[in-house]
């Protein structure tokens, strides 16, 4: 079954178009599927068939432990971004509306490499000498 | 040393109970820092480096 309508589905495709390197979704689910991790499945497996560069890792959030720690999840559905290496990117939950679209973005921004943030910002951030979590909350609108 | 989390407020309601989300996009750093809103580029740095002071 596919998640996204045909007029999503050419949006996704062109975009997915500039990906210039490949891009692993590792998404986090469970046996019995939850009605949310069914749909986000569903989703990434949407995403991977529209581009070559991309391709899924599928989890078991109880049975993988490994897997578990080595990203560091906390709960399902959950999507990691990986490029050539892991970013620290994750999505809890279906990224669904506007957040659909921040998650082709970033698989872009990761299959490349680079991101539109400025000299500044970058310099700044890489001075960090202390672990930071950023959690950003939002609703499917 | 970066870890990014976009959470959906919806599907998380304890999480969403915990950090008190009333209003969307809300940003939690590290646990100290707080805010709600699209915030631009540097002032969400200067939030960034607010939160590991």
């Amino acid at each position: 079954m596919s998640i996204l309508k045909d007029k999503e589905r050419e949006y996704v495709k062109k975009h997915l178009e500039k990906l210039t390197n490949p891009v692993k979704l590792v998404l986090f689910t469970q046996e019995f599927e939850c009605q949310f991790c069914k749909e986000a499945r569903e989703l990434c497996e949407d995403i991977s068939s529209l581009s070559g560069m991309v391709t899924i890792e599928v989890y078991d959030f109880t049975a993988d432990k490994h897997k578990v720690e080595q990203y560091d999840i906390k709960r399902i559905p959950a999507i990691v971004i990986e490029g050539d290496r892991d970013y620290g990117i994750r999505f809890y939950g279906i990224p669904t509306g506007y957040e659909f679209f921040t998650i082709i973005e970033a698989m872009i921004d990761v299959s490349n490499g680079k991101t539109g943030l400025t000299e500044t910002t970058k310099d700044r951030v890489r001075s960090l000498t202390k672990p930071v979590h950023i959690q950003v909350f939002v609703t499917p609108t | 040393m970066l870890r990014a989390d976009v959470i959906e407020a919806i599907e998380f309601p304890e999480l969403s109970a915990r950090y008190k989300v009333y209003s969307v996009p809300k940003i939690v750093i590290n646990e100290s820092v707080q805010f709600e809103g699209a915030y631009p580029e540097k002032l969400f740095v200067d939030k960034v480096i607010e939160a590991v002071k």
